[in-house]
């Protein structure tokens, strides 16, 4: 049986008339990759945003290892294992990719020497080594994408968020990133947010829906793309109905 | 490993830094050019202690003459009312200080008060400041100011105590301390440094990887403050009067906002530069040319700043970097692609 890392209770959000996330439930299992998928407006990222601290949570409970974290602030919760990157890669633009990751590294290490000493090895693991001396600011879509990963994976974390990492790259680029997905599961939990099918239907162990902020559906990848629900959530009702 | 590098250089730059100064203060200079290096120092220590907050977390203040001014009037207070060592009161004076910095910090922070609005406020609270010290008169003499009340130094340990001397020369070797301590205890802080340098860029990214934005903040806001309250207990021991316009008006706060944006806000020596650029080029305009042609001085003083910022917008300290970019683009640019591409353009 899986061993549940992250419990996803009920939650709701509001902003004001909308409800972006309505009584959602979800677990995540540790060591498995969970992709979330839905259409434009579904209320995605705003489960990251929940589960990350950035907005509160109007009802419900998120629970990791036992432990309650709605109502946390963002870096607290970093600090207890869960690190998201943004959809819109954020790269601090004045800082060189070297530095980004330094920074990424020291909330985590005892001093800033153990912090420098770890810099090298996570450019590595995102191929960014020979870049290490560039400003934030002057990357590619690629590169900006490579280095939100490597600063989340610089804070070390249990369960990884990864908001639409694929978007704007090419396919062969996409299939990189997905070696490198299925790489860093070996030694954490993920979470992905993805538009991209063929993305999501290849690396996820597990699936879930969500449509106008509700789940609407859960299951093996196979299952999801078989489901009535879903493809009605995707390419509408048909016709007849709306007529 | 380039950081590491930085990090040492800093501290042998500070090394040669405080020994080339140290050794000025046995060059048989005039009384002027004395007072010029002793105003000059006193900016970089008041730059330095602002860019903590303003150049390196990007909270740009111009209203630190506050804090400058609840230092320079509790050590003057706690000094003429209970005979209290300046060095004391200047340690009162940086903690009164810090409390009125958390009772503005914490707000702004907490609330999200950031760019120009949070530049407004700071504006405000020096206002605040400035219009308070002028209605409480009875405490501090209003409009008119406060002087400082002479102590004849009859011992040198009876002057070191009272912070008074006669001669200029004292002032330096003090001031050079203070410069060197604020110097040392930003370089110290490296850590913080880099938090302040992620928040600036972006607060949300900070968050995320797990930095307190807020705590850093304030650390920084404090710690900026208690800074330049000091500096306020020094400027009252060396010109012995203040009043409320020279220690609470807009001038000095943003002097000191000045010489660290020149010089290169959020890098360690940016301050020191741009106070070694700017303050002795003010004065020597206004003696040599303040008299024949009033105003002149202010006009030649406001093109070099246009200039600087025109070209140098990151400051002073930007400018190795630049020359080393330009050169590295001068090589690739003789190179024969480039010469090809050049061709097809």
């Amino acid at each position: 049986m899986a061993e549940k890392i992250l419990a996803v209770e009920n939650i709701v959000k509001r902003f004001g008339g909308l409800t972006a996330t309505n009584d959602v439930s979800f677990d995540v299992n540790k060591g498995e990759i969970l992709g979330i998928i839905g259409p434009n407006g579904a209320g995605k990222s705003t489960v990251f945003n929940l589960i990350t601290g950035f907005y509160p949570i109007d009802s419900g409970s998120i629970t990791y290892k036992n432990q309650r974290i709605d109502g946390l602030t963002p870096d607290k919760i970093c600090h207890l294992g869960i690190t998201r990157t943004f959809q819109v890669a954020k790269p601090f633009p004045g800082l060189t990719i070297a530095d980004n990751i330094l920074v990424a590294c020291l909330p985590k290490a005892a001093r800033v020497a153990d912090a420098r000493a770890r810099v090298q090895e996570v450019l590595k693991i995102v191929s960014l080594d020979k870049k290490a001396n560039t400003l934030g600011a002057d990357l590619t879509t690629l590169e900006r994408k490579r280095l939100e990963l490597g600063k989340a994976l610089a804070t070390n974390p249990e369960i990884l968020l990864l908001d639409e990492v694929m978007t704007g790259l090419k396919p062969k680029e996409m299939d990189d990133m997905m070696d490198l997905i299925r790489e860093l599961k070996k030694t954490m939990t993920i979470v992905i947010v993805e538009h991209v099918m063929r993305v999501i239907m290849n690396i996820s162990d597990r699936i879930i829906v969500l449509d106008h902020g509700q789940k609407i559906a859960e299951g093996l990848p196979r299952e999801i793309a078989e489901n009535p629900a879903v493809i009605e959530a995707y390419l509408g009702r048909g016709t007849k109905k709306d007529a | 490993m380039k950081n590491i590098m930085k990090q040492k250089q800093s501290l042998i730059v500070m090394g040669i830094l405080a020994l080339v100064l140290l050794g000025v203060y046995f060059l048989p200079l005039t009384v002027f050019a004395k007072h010029i290096l002793v105003l000059t120092l006193f900016y970089a220590f008041m730059g330095t202690g602002w860019n903590l907050m303003c150049g390196y977390a990007g909270r740009l203040s111009l209203g630190h003459a506050a804090f400058v001014a609840v230092g320079a009037y509790t050590s003057l207070l706690l000094f003429s009312h209970f005979g209290l060592t300046p060095w004391i009161g200047m340690i009162a004076g940086g903690l009164v200080a810090v409390v009125v910095m958390l009772l503005i910090a914490y707000p702004s922070f907490r609330f999200g008060l950031i760019g120009p609005y949070f530049t407004l406020a700071s504006i405000a609270v020096a206002e605040i400041v400035h219009y308070l010290l002028i209605y409480g008169r009875d405490l501090t003499g209003g409009s008119l100011g406060m002087s400082l009340p002479y102590v004849k130094g009859t011992t040198v340990i009876n002057s070191i105590i009272n912070l008074q001397f006669d001669s200029k020369e004292p002032y330096y070797l003090v001031i050079l301390v203070f410069w060197l301590a604020a110097i040392f205890i930003t370089w110290k802080m490296e850590r913080t440094r880099y938090y302040l340098e992620a928040i600036r860029e972006d607060e949300d990214a900070a968050a995320a990887l797990g930095i307190s934005v807020n705590k850093n903040l304030i650390i920084a806001a404090c710690i900026s403050a208690f800074m330049v309250a000091v500096g306020g207990t020094f400027y009252v021991q060396y010109f012995r009067y203040i009043d409320p316009y020279s220690i609470a008006g807009f001038t000095l706060s943003l002097n000191m906002a000045l010489v660290a944006v020149i010089g290169g806000s959020g890098t360690l020596f940016g301050p020191t530069i741009g106070a070694f650029l700017l303050i002795p080029l003010t004065e020597v305009l206004r003696m040599s040319l303040g008299a024949q042609i009033p105003g002149l001085h202010l006009f030649l003083y406001g093109i070099l700043l246009v200039v600087c910022i025109i070209f140098l917008p990151k400051g002073i300290a930007s400018l190795p970097g630049i020359i080393r970019a330009k050169r590295a683009q001068k090589s690739t640019e003789d190179g024969p692609e480039n010469q090809a591409s050049k061709g097809v353009l």
